[in-house]
């Protein structure tokens, strides 16, 4: 199996007034791959993510997206969030931020429009072709509920969700917007043993079925080291190692990051 | 019995045109948290368009329904063109800044707007045609309703049955509503927010335009000046159902319309701005969030 770079980060440096949050970063990631960054905390790892998905505009450096099925690479830095998610990348937050007085179907359904054609007239006099992809957009949303196993509170209202209910919803809505790159901001913070375990099925189950590529910020070491495939870790906006998880374990640097010095 | 069924009416009448009006401050409120001040303006520009082109059409002879539908169409495409270009113009550059920016922003808008009018028409009263004609099934009861009133009644209704179903069913609908709510993850899921705000000062508009064509056609008379009045009420009754909530919107504009026309039917017409007024008081100190309005958590 070949593996394509689609995502390369060169050189990015992020700073806010005099803090340097992001250091000459320089990541590349593959198609289909399952990476975890660590890091402490305030070590730049959500700043990464806010500058991927175009939240926050890097201050140095360049972002390449390459699209796994066209091949087409193209720079996002300085683009808008929404123009970057319709380019296959999407991502969850660490709090949850569902749209609370939606119900669970439309949460999902919403994550599908941005690859709806239909324009305003023909939404409103409701043309054959707006019913149509309407149609198509509520039976794909159901398929995503059924994965995450959700399908049976399809009309609830999100924030009448258990907590770990809305983890996963938030995690069918980004993968609504048909990424090839998820990148999950702390999916298991907040959950317990159970849920995580569940958690770490579905993001399997994920990456099998639907062949994307998984980008995870978390602090369980137990839940990244059996789910990644590759980690990174960072310290003060530098990365500082980088490796398969056995190798990770063993890095001094690693080691000194989480522990400090004298140990 | 009858009299106060009569006042109910005009209430309902009073009400349904300040919901118009109303509806575009809740849900420009709902999308980017502005108080809209201009919008009051849109109502008065587009009761102006229509009496001009009414005046045009006129003059060709046609008849005058005809006339009265295709005026308010074109004060309609009028308004939305004001509507879309002012957000550009006014808003759009200061998304980013203080809140209190674009407020004055949309002080002074509103402003400019009424001195353009009374400057390219004029500053007295100006008669509005009367192109309504009289429906003949309406004749039992043309003494208690008269053919523009249950024109606004009609309109209105069918508008809210409109924009309900577009809200709730449509694509369009859905991101406005999710924009609403949390606008950084409507972007990262692809929802592109400068044509969401477009859209929505759009539908805002084109509701007062509707407002504005059957106002004017209802009194027969507008000025530069009308936009103020109807505004100032109708984001009263905004706040009064909860500004932000759509059907808070026309339950505040119901109450209020209700309220003013029995002020004026059992006190005094010189009471009825008081009574309003007093009651938005009294909500703001016991349910300041409004009627229908949620409770604001405190953002830590």
């Amino acid at each position: 199996m070949s593996h394509n770079k689609i995502l390369e980060i060169q050189n990015l440096s992020m700073e806010f007034g005099g803090l340097q949050a992001l250091d000459s970063i320089n990541i590349t990631f593959y198609e289909k791959e399952v990476v975890a960054i660590i890091g402490p905390n305030g070590a730049g790892k959500t700043t990464l993510f806010n500058c991927i998905t175009g939240v926050y505009v890097p201050t140095r450096g360049n972002i390449f997206i390459q699209n796994p099925y066209t091949q087409m690479k193209e720079k996002i830095n300085g683009l808008k969030p929404n123009i970057i998610t319709r380019k296959g990348m999407a991502r969850t937050f660490q709090n949850i931020r569902l749209f609370k007085n939606m119900t669970v179907l439309e949460n999902v359904m919403i994550g599908r429009h941005c690859h709806a054609k239909a324009g305003i007239i023909s939404a409103m006099v409701r043309s054959k072709k707006t019913r149509d992809e309407e149609a198509r957009i509520i039976h794909d949303s159901r398929e995503l509920l059924k994965k995450v196993n959700l399908v049976d509170e399809q009309y609830e209202y999100a924030k009448n969700l258990s907590y770990g209910y809305q983890k996963r919803l938030e995690i069918a809505r980004a993968l609504a917007t048909k990424p090839f790159l998820l990148l999950l901001d702390e999916p298991a913070a907040g959950m317990n043993s159970k849920e995580t375990a569940e958690l770490m099925d579905l993001l399997k189950e994920i990456k099998k079925d639907l062949h994307i590529a998984l980008l995870l910020i978390d602090h369980d070491m137990h839940f990244i080291m059996n789910l990644s495939e590759k980690i990174f870790v960072m310290d003060y906006g530098k990365k500082i190692a980088e490796g398969t998880p056995e190798e990770i374990q063993k890095n001094p640097l690693v080691i000194k990051a989480y522990l400090g010095e004298n140990i | 019995m009858e009299y106060f069924l009569e006042l109910l009416l005009s209430g309902l009448i009073r009400g349904s045109i300040y919901a118009l009006i109303a509806l575009g401050y809740t849900m420009v409120y709902g999308i980017i948290e502005l108080i809209n001040f201009a919008h009051g303006e849109i109502y008065m520009i587009s009761a102006f368009i229509a009496l001009i082109f009414a005046s045009v059409l006129n003059a060709y002879g046609l008849n005058s329904l005809a006339t009265f539908a295709i005026a308010s169409s074109l004060a309609i495409v009028y308004a939305a063109a004001y509507g879309f270009t002012l957000e550009k113009l006014a808003y759009k550059p200061l998304r980013n800044a203080p809140r209190l920016s674009p407020l004055i922003s949309a002080i002074g808008l509103s402003i400019v707007l009424q001195n353009y009018v009374m400057l390219a028409q004029t500053s007295s009263f100006v008669p509005f045609p009367n192109l309504i004609p009289d429906f003949a099934f309406l004749n039992s009861i043309s003494h208690i309703l008269f053919p523009s009133e249950f024109l606004i009644l009609v309109i209105t209704t069918i508008v809210m049955i409109i924009l309900t179903i577009v809200i709730k069913y449509t694509k369009i609908g859905k991101a406005m509503r999710a924009v609403a709510q949390d606008r950084m993850m409507a972007m990262l899921l692809g929802i592109n927010i400068n044509y969401i705000i477009s859209v929505t000062f759009i539908i805002g508009s084109c509701l007062a335009a509707i407002g504005g064509v059957l106002i004017a056609s209802h009194i027969g008379q507008i000025n530069f000046f009308i936009g103020f009045i109807a505004g100032i009420k109708a984001f009263t009754a905004a706040v009064l159902g909860g500004i932000g909530n759509i059907p808070g919107a026309v339950l505040g504009s119901i109450i209020l319309g209700c309220t003013e026309s029995f002020a004026t039917g059992y006190v005094s017409s010189d009471y009825e701005d008081v009574f309003a007024f007093a009651i938005l008081v009294l909500l703001l100190i016991f349910r300041p969030e409004g009627i229908l309005g949620k409770k604001r958590d405190q953002k830590v």
